[in-house]
C-alpha cells in the first residue's frame, strides 16, 4: 500500500469538475458516557474486587460468634491491543507539485483519528451487544439469569436478564428485577444515586423517546376521551427524567448486534472499562530510502465488563 | 438460626479460632477449598477425600490450595485444627430438608464438604459433626438443596 504519482494522478485527476475529499463529521463518543475511562502504561491490566462484610448478626451472650470474612471477587484481566493506520506517499507524488490533497501533509494526518475513534467505540459496543453469549469473569454471561452471589456462595443467584421489548410494562418489570439482583457479594443492596443510562440502537429510538417522554402516549379510547380518562394516570409518565437515553448506532443489526436488545447500564458502578494503554498519538516521518513521506496514527486499547453488576440488559424478544 | 453466609460448600466457623490458632500441613494432590474435611492421606499430607468421619481428622481447611497440578506437598495448606468449641456451619449434602427433629444428634459426613443427616453411624473415636441448631429459610435452600446444619465437631463415643 502506497501512494505513488501514478495512482494518485488517477485519484486526484482533475478533470472533474468537483471532487469531494471524503470526510465527515465525527458522531459524538458514547464510551465515554458509559465507561469508566481509564489510563494504565502496564501491559496487562488486572482487577478484583473484595467483598465488604455482610450483615451483622444477632449476637448471643458469652458467644464468640459473628467472625464474617472477606471474599474475593472474580479475577479479570484486560490486555490492551495495537491499532494503527498508516499512510505513505512517495516524493514525487506530493513534492512535483500538482495536487492540493497533499499541500498540507501534516494537518491531513490528523484526518486518520477517526478510524481510530470508531475502533474505541465499536470495541466497546461489541462488549455490550455481545454479553449475551460472551462470558463476564463470573463465568456466566454478561448478561445472564444465574450470577453466583460471590465465589463461595455459588448456590445463591442473581438475574441481570431482563425479558421482553423495550415497552413501559417491561421496563417496569425491569425496575422490579433490578431492584430484586442488584446486590454486592456480600448481599447488601447496592445503592446507585445516579440516572442509570438507558442504551438502545437506533430502531428504538421512537419507542424509548416516546417512553421517556414527560406526558405517555395519547391513547384514543374507542368512543372518545370522557373527562374521567383525560386525567387518568395513564397521562402522567412516571418515567419521564429517570433515564439518560442514548440513541448509539453502533448497537445495531447492522453492526453486530441487535435492533431489539435494550441496555440499562450503571456507569457509577464502574464495571465497564476501557482501558487505554497508549492514547492516540500521531507521528509523520521522511523515508529517505525509499523517498516517501509517511504518516501514523495508532492506539493501544482494549474494554471489558468486569462485573455483571455493571448493569441489566434484555434481547427485547 | 439464621446464617449470613450460605457456601455452597464445606464447613465454616462461626465463632472465633482457638488463640492457638491454624496449623500448616503439605497438601495431597488434591483441590483443597476453604471448609473441607481434611484427614491424613496415609503419608502425612493432608487430604479432602473423606466421606466418612474419620480417626485420622487433621481439621478444617481454612483457605484454598489447589494442589491438583503439583506433587505431594508441594502447597501447605492452612487448617483449623480439631477444636470442640468453634461452632461451624456446612450445607446438608443428604438427603432431607434439615428440620428441627434432626437437631441433637452427631452424624457422618456426606463429602468432604457436606453432611449426611441420613447417617447416624459414625465409627467409635472418630470425629462427627454434632448439630445444634439449622437454617433452612427460603435463602438458605436456595443456596443448597437441603440447608444448613450447624454445630460443631465432636469424638464419637465408644
Amino acid at each position: 500500500m502506497a501512494n505513488t504519482r501514478a495512482q494518485l494522478s488517477e485519484l486526484f485527476t482533475p478533470i472533474y469538475d468537483e471532487f469531494v475529499v471524503m470526510g465527515f463529521a465525527e458522531e459524538n463518543s458514547v464510551v465515554p458516557k458509559i465507561c469508566d475511562v481509564i489510563d494504565d502504561t502496564t501491559k496487562d491490566w488486572k482487577w478484583d474486587a473484595i467483598s465488604s462484610t455482610g450483615e451483622w448478626t444477632l449476637a448471643t451472650e458469652l458467644s464468640s460468634a459473628g467472625y464474617q470474612d472477606y471474599i474475593l471477587g472474580y479475577p479479570a484481566t484486560v490486555t490492551p491491543l495495537k491499532y494503527w493506520v498508516k499512510v505513505e506517499v512517495s516524493f514525487e507524488a506530493s513534492d512535483q507539485d500538482e495536487y492540493a490533497k497533499l499541500k498540507g501533509k501534516k494537518g491531513e494526518v490528523m484526518g486518520l483519528g477517526k478510524g481510530g475513534r470508531v475502533k474505541v467505540e465499536r470495541l466497546v459496543a461489541a462488549q455490550i451487544y455481545g454479553g449475551f453469549t460472551t462470558a463476564c469473569p463470573d463465568g456466566q454471561y454478561l448478561w445472564d439469569d444465574d450470577h453466583p452471589k460471590n465465589r463461595e456462595e455459588t448456590g445463591i443467584v442473581y438475574d441481570n436478564l431482563l425479558s421482553g421489548p423495550l415497552s413501559h410494562d417491561n421496563l417496569e418489570a425491569a425496575e422490579k428485577q433490578i431492584s430484586d439482583n442488584l446486590y454486592d457479594m456480600r448481599g447488601l443492596p447496592i445503592l446507585a444515586n445516579d440516572n442509570p443510562v438507558l442504551l438502545y440502537p437506533p430502531a428504538l429510538k421512537g419507542r424509548a423517546e416516546r417512553l421517556l417522554s414527560e406526558r405517555a402516549e395519547y391513547r384514543p379510547v374507542e368512543g372518545g376521551l370522557t373527562a374521567k380518562d383525560s386525567i387518568s394516570e395513564m397521562e402522567i409518565n412516571r418515567f419521564a427524567g429517570m433515564y439518560d437515553p442514548i440513541c448509539w448506532r453502533l448497537l445495531s443489526a447492522k453492526e453486530g448486534g441487535s435492533d431489539t436488545a435494550w441496555y440499562v447500564i450503571y456507569k457509577e458502578l464502574k464495571f465497564l472499562k476501557a482501558i487505554y494503554n497508549r492514547r492516540p498519538r500521531f507521528a509523520n516521518w521522511v523515508d529517505e530510502d525509499i523517498e516517501a513521506y509517511i504518516f501514523k496514527g495508532s492506539l493501544m486499547f482494549a474494554s471489558k465488563a468486569v462485573d455483571w453488576r455493571l448493569g441489566f440488559a434484555s434481547t427485547g424478544i | 438460626m439464621k446464617l449470613s453466609t450460605y457456601q455452597a460448600r464445606g464447613f465454616y466457623p462461626l465463632s472465633g479460632v482457638s488463640p492457638a490458632g491454624c496449623i500448616s500441613v503439605p497438601a495431597a494432590i488434591v483441590n483443597i477449598r476453604k471448609g473441607d474435611y481434611l484427614i491424613d492421606d496415609g503419608g502425612g499430607y493432608a487430604t479432602n477425600t473423606a466421606t466418612d468421619t474419620s480417626l485420622i481428622f487433621y481439621g478444617i481447611a481454612a483457605e484454598n490450595c489447589d494442589n491438583s497440578a503439583g506433587s505431594l506437598g508441594d502447597l501447605s495448606v492452612l487448617i483449623i485444627p480439631f477444636d470442640d468449641k468453634v461452632q461451624f456451619s456446612v450445607p446438608v449434602g443428604n438427603n432431607a430438608v434439615i428440620s428441627r427433629g434432626y437437631v441433637g444428634a452427631l452424624y457422618d459426613l456426606h463429602t468432604a464438604y457436606q453432611l449426611d443427616i441420613a447417617d447416624t453411624t459414625c465409627a467409635t473415636g472418630s470425629v462427627g459433626f454434632w448439630v445444634e441448631d439449622f437454617d433452612a429459610c427460603a435463602e438458605a435452600i436456595d443456596g443448597t438443596t437441603y440447608g444448613y446444619a450447624i454445630g460443631r465437631f465432636r469424638i464419637a463415643a465408644p
